[in-house]
């Protein structure tokens, strides 16, 4: 435990050195103060983002679900709708999708909700990651663990509450906080039609500063912020409930 | 125990059970033996209910193994599967708590200190609140036979409960289960431990193809008479 804690110190250090290093080689010298100005709306785009990506995690959990459920329908249609879905999503890039949906496909349906339409094509364009992630939970309860519930005779109820629905979400856990985290890098091409994404401010600021290189540390900072808690979060749960 | 077969079959893809009749009486632990894919683990799924015959009967000692009446009947038995099988989120206690408590109408601490008990009982003491995947392959399989036996039940299935062991192990469970012949269960167990039917079993029943080609008291493994048999006799040997 101890050399483990000292190793990782170790490397955070040399990864602190190797940055500090590239900073003392800069000829320009950043300025970050130079985006003071921009404060709030930053504080707004960055809690804007995190909303954004909890919106989209929820969106894709129940569109993947309904996938999940299209995938093991008896009804060969719907299997092959879910294919043909499947495939033009992994074909697309999400920046496709959020501009094709919130340009094209919104104003189809009469509406310019250009936020809405983004938040449904990154959902959309998740969804079917989402149904692997219950593929694979639902899948690892066995034949033969189904065949244990039976002749202990747990009603039905039970077997979900106890015995089914605690499996599938430890084993759910983990890869759905891994794609939390794509949909919150994701997240940063929203900044293609909401003005009140994290990235679009910090273009703005860009833009009116000049301070170019500012914009892009402190973003990337940003992001850190919420990504590197997240992911320690998650090695936690699957420490701690993993099966 | 009594077990009464008439005309049994079942198939899937393929015929598996092939007309299979049998008939015995006062016998306290029968083996199931035969090549692997003979089809024992599906006789023994049908003997425990959990899947029924597309064509036959069965009936063990009082009860008729049907769609009716498999929910009482169940309740009666202990089940121990190939691969331990044990609940991957529950710890070996919880294991076999949550059924008493949810199936057997016992209290959480009854059920609690029952579970102890039986896990006592196999010498998991020290291991009963570690999750199955950690303790080794011998004591999930104790822990699965005592969770078969926490239910109290009148007859025990036990489908090859050493197959995924090294023979250290084997040995562990293989001592594990000779102790029930002392609580005088009822027990009917397919193995590949021809020395441990010699030990244990009072009648074998020697299976082929989906059809039981011979049957008779363990002394039967001395001398078979069918060629087959005879066969898987030197082979296991
Ligand atoms: N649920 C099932 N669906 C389709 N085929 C099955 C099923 N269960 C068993 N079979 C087939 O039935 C045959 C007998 O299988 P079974 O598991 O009963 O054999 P076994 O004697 O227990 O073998 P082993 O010693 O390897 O465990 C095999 O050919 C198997 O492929
Ligand atoms: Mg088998």
């Amino acid at each position: 435990m101890k050399t483990k804690v000292f190793n990782y110190l170790l490397a955070i250090l040399t990864v602190a050195a190797f940055a500090a290093a590239i900073v003392l080689r800069q000829d320009s010298t950043f300025d970050l103060a130079l985006l003071a100005d921009y404060k709030g709306m930053l504080v707004q785009g960055f809690f804007n983002a995190i909303l954004y990506s909890v919106i989209v995690l929820i969106g894709s959990l129940i569109v993947g679900f309904i996938m999940y459920i299209m995938v093991k329908s008896n009804w060969g249609y719907f299997r092959s709708l879910a294919d043909v879905l499947t495939e033009i999503i992994y074909g697309t890039p999400l920046l496709v999708l959020i501009v094709i949906m919130a340009y094209v496909i919104g104003p189809a349906f009469g509406t310019h909700n250009r936020t809405a339409m983004g938040l449904l094509a990154m959902t959309v364009y998740m969804a079917p990651y989402m149904t692997n992630v219950y593929k694979a939970a639902i899948s690892s309860i066995s034949e033969a663990q189904y065949m244990a519930m039976k002749l202990f005779g747990f009603t039905s109820y039970q077997k979900y509450r106890y015995l089914i629905i605690p499996q599938v979400v430890r084993q759910l856990m983990p890869p759905m906080m891994n794609n939390f985290s794509l949909i919150i890098k994701g997240s940063a091409l929203l900044s293609v039609i909401n003005r009140f994404e994290i990235f679009y401010v910090i273009k703005v600021a860009q833009s009116k500063t000049f301070a170019f290189l500012e914009g892009y540390i402190v973003l990337w900072i940003l992001y850190l912020v919420i990504t590197l808690p997240l992911s320690q979060l998650t090695k936690y749960i699957e420490r701690r409930y993993g099966v | 125990m009594r077990l009464k077969i008439v005309n049994l079959s079942k198939s899937y893809d393929i015929n598996v059970l092939k007309d299979i009749s049998l008939s015995i009486e006062g016998y306290k632990s029968v083996a199931i033996i035969g090549a692997s894919g003979c089809g024992k683990s599906t006789f023994l799924r049908l003997l425990s209910g959990v899947e029924f015959p597309d064509n036959g009967s069965i009936q063990v000692n009082d009860y008729n193994v049907n769609i009716d009446y498999v929910a009482d009947y169940q309740k009666k038995i202990g089940f121990v599967f190939q691969n331990h099988n044990l609940f991957p989120h529950l710890s070996l206690k919880r294991n076999i708590s949550l059924i008493l408590e949810k199936t057997r109408n016992h209290t959480f601490e009854e059920a609690d200190e029952k579970a102890a008990k039986y896990l006592t009982q196999f010498h998991l003491e020290d291991q009963m609140h570690k999750l199955p995947k950690n303790v080794s392959g011998g004591q999930s399989q104790r822990a699965s036979i005592a969770r078969a036996l926490s239910i109290d039940p009148e007859i025990l299935l036990l489908d090859e409960p050493t197959a995924s062991l090294d023979p250290i192990l084997t040995y562990e469970v293989l001592e594990a289960i000779k102790q029930l012949k002392n609580i005088g269960k009822d027990t009917i167990f397919v193995t590949h431990e021809i020395s441990f039917v010699k030990d244990f079993a009072d009648y074998v029943i020697f299976m082929k193809d989906g059809k039981i080609v011979e049957h008779g008291k363990p002394e039967i493994l001395d001398s078979p008479k069918d060629v087959a048999f005879r066969e898987f006799m030197t082979k296991v040997k």
